[in-house]
């Protein structure tokens, strides 16, 4: 007798598409009459089914498909029923399939029984009536079906308790939870899931509006400390002007300085980078820096200083949040607007104003100074959009400056060898070698401390460290040199600090992370929580 | 009658009245029965036991369902028999066995005509 499988999937699927919850019922016997009888029977009821011919057959259709009951026929030859039945309850994946077990119940009530303590749910007789088939399949398929949904419900719950475990873990987005499809739920555990969706929203929120606080706090201190420092470098070099004027021989001397104290503690902290490892792209940047930040600004600086009032020098220097930002603009890496355009405009008013009101006598003299002196804003902006934009990112901060500081001073020593403009050494014994260690300690600390900020809050709003440094710089220029400001000089500068704000890009904009931030996913902690069936 | 009218009646309330199915089912046996007929008789010349018993136990439980008492009986002392070991008289009984198989099936063919000739006035 050849034993062939068959399956009826024409009317099956037919009966499908009529009675969606029609289940899927695998019909195993050897006899071809007997599957017919009951596919033909069991299609009466609207369900679809398969039928085999074999203990093998059968338990390849299973790891192929999935089924809701399982009718088989106990005495078959090869693999029985029993066997079957073993491989079934042995396996995770099918150990809480349904299976009614077909006997002829005079003379086979003993195999029933095994086939029952085997794990078979039920028995039908050979002969058995419509109405018993009926109840039977009914009652199985139901209790499947229970066990589906609680084998789902104890899953969700799984998965909200994993939720909870990420939640506590404080890092955590809240749109990969992954408890989305819970909360549609209409039980009591889709309530807990949309509260616990909702609270960790807020927590989430609450968190980042926390941490960028703490940015924008820790930002805040960082510019004032920094524009702090450099309001005092242009008074200082006022003052060393005074002793005798060495521009570039004083920068010199501030960069040898600065060199060896950063060098000293990167070598100490072993962030150094070998000279080998840096790119072409990094001298490139080196080179660059170099060049703009000591041979054109601090060599401009102390030369202007030397020449006009401390004061108005610092005040001058105040124009560079609007450079930084006319710049930026240019890039379109910053949106302008009407308000900020008329922000630029009522800054540059109140600077001429006090330029050339401000002190009438002493300016008369100046007009070339002071023309040369509206360029150190622009160098210095200039300065600020070149480190935020090429910066390399894997140098440490202070070893990056410490080399460039050593490459400034070799780009300076033709300059002064040039100009005749080194510093006489007996001079450096007196009170200029207080004023350049001065110059030094609060220029590179500041220079320092700019290049940790632009790295941090990038090119705009660490330009606003310019206003800080005004204010410092006025503030010093009165207590150390005496300098007296004029009423209009205090109204004009008003009219800048009104400007400035009208200018002042959003901070939200310059530093707000991204809701969606897919790097947060690496926070989430992977807990196989999953429950084993039930048994 | 070799065949009994009140279990065909209650095959077709179970496959749901249709005289196609039915017909179809009974088209089945009239296929599988000799092949089992055939089984049992190698089985009892060869001493297979346990093979003689299975091919006898589907037979009964086929023959039941169509109505062909006396066969279903008949399996159904040859499958308890090799229960105990192989009877003694098994070829015998295995021909008596193809006799009253054949009775069945002409009793069931001329069933099945009826059907076809039913089915299609």
């Amino acid at each position: 007798m050849s034993i062939v499988s068959e399956t009826q999937p024409p009317e099956a699927r037919a009966t499908e598409a009529r009675i969606p919850e029609g289940a899927r019922v695998l019909i195993v016997d050897d006899s071809g009459t007997v599957r017919l009888k009951l596919s033909k029977a069991i299609q009466t009821l609207g369900h679809e089914t398969t039928a085999v011919a074999s203990g093998k057959l059968a338990l390849e259709q299973v790891a192929q498909n999935s089924f809701d009951l399982v009718l088989l026929d106990i005495v078959m030859p090869e693999m029985d029923g029993f066997e079957v039945l073993k491989a079934l309850k042995s396996s995770r994946a099918t150990r809480d399939l349904p299976v009614i077990v077909i006997s002829a119940l005079d003379e086979e009530m003993s195999s029933v029984i095994s086939a029952i303590e085997l794990g078979a749910e039920d028995f039908l007789p050979k002969d058995f009536e419509l109405a018993l088939l009926k109840a039977r399949v009914a009652t199985c398929i139901e209790k499947k079906r229970l066990r589906d949904v609680e084998t789902e419900y104890l899953r969700q719950v799984a998965k909200l308790t994993r939720a909870a475990a990420t939640l506590e873990t404080g890092r955590f987005n809240p749109s990969k939870l992954g408890i989305r499809d819970l909360a549609n739920r209409t039980d009591g555990l889709g309530k807990l899931a949309t509260v616990f969706a909702t609270m960790a929203q807020k927590v989430y929120e609450r968190e980042r509006r926390m941490r960028q606080n703490i940015r924008t706090f820790r930002g805040a201190l960082l510019l004032l400390a920094c524009g702090g420092l450099w309001g005092i470098v242009v008074p200082l070099s006022k003052m060393a002007s005074l002793v005798e004027a060495h521009p570039v021989g004083l920068a010199i001397f501030i960069d040898i300085i600065g060199a060896v104290f950063c060098i000293g503690i990167s070598v100490k902290r072993q962030t150094m980078p070998s000279l080998k490892d840096l790119t072409r792209a990094d001298w490139k940047f080196i080179l660059g820096f170099a060049f703009i930040s000591s041979v054109i600004n601090q060599v401009l600086v102390y030369w202007v200083a030397s020449k006009l009032p401390a004061s108005i020098v610092s005040i001058v220097i105040v124009l560079e949040g609007f450079a930084v930002f006319l710049f930026a603009a240019l890039m379109r890496t910053e949106a302008p607007n009407l308000k900020r355009f008329l922000g630029l405009g009522l800054g540059l008013v109140g600077i001429f104003i006090i330029l050339l009101y401000g002190e009438p006598g002493e300016m008369a003299t100046s007009w070339v100074w002071l023309v040369i002196a509206l360029v150190v804003p622009v160098t210095y902006a200039a300065e600020d959009i070149y480190l935020s934009e090429s910066k390399p990112a894997n140098i440490d901060n202070v070893a990056l400056f410490g080399i460039t500081l050593v490459v400034s001073v070799l780009m300076l020593i033709p300059l002064a060898a040039f100009y005749q403009d080194f510093i006489p050494f007996d001079l450096l014994a007196g009170r200029l070698g207080v004023i350049v260690l001065l110059m030094a300690a609060a220029g590179n600390l500041a220079m320092l401390l700019f290049i940790l900020l632009i790295s941090s809050t990038g090119a705009v709003f660490a330009s606003q460290n310019a206003y800080a440094g005004t204010a410092a710089g006025i503030c010093w220029s009165m207590l150390l040199l005496g300098e007296a400001i004029p009423a209009l000089t205090w109204a004009s500068l008003a009219l800048v600090v009104i400007g400035l704000l009208m200018v002042e890009p959003k901070q939200e904009a310059e530093e707000e992370p991204p809701v969606l931030d897919d790097s947060l996913e690496e926070f989430v902690p992977r807990l196989d929580l999953l429950p084993l069936p039930t048994e | 009658m070799a065949v009994a009218q009140e279990a065909l009646d209650k095959l077709l309330d179970l496959i749901g009245g249709d005289q196609d199915s039915l017909a179809e089912l009974i088209e089945s046996f009239l296929n599988e029965s000799p092949l089992l007929v055939e089984q049992m008789r190698r089985a009892a010349e060869s001493g297979d036991r346990s093979g003689l018993g299975r091919a006898a136990h589907t037979l009964k439980s086929s023959a039941r369902d169509f109505g062909a008492n006396q066969l279903s009986a008949l399996c159904e002392a040859m499958e308890k028999s090799c229960r105990d070991g192989l009877p003694s008289g098994a070829t015998t009984e295995v021909e008596l066995i193809a006799g009253e198989c054949d009775t069945a099936k002409q009793d069931l063919s001329s069933r099945l005509a009826d059907l076809k000739r039913g089915g299609s006035e």
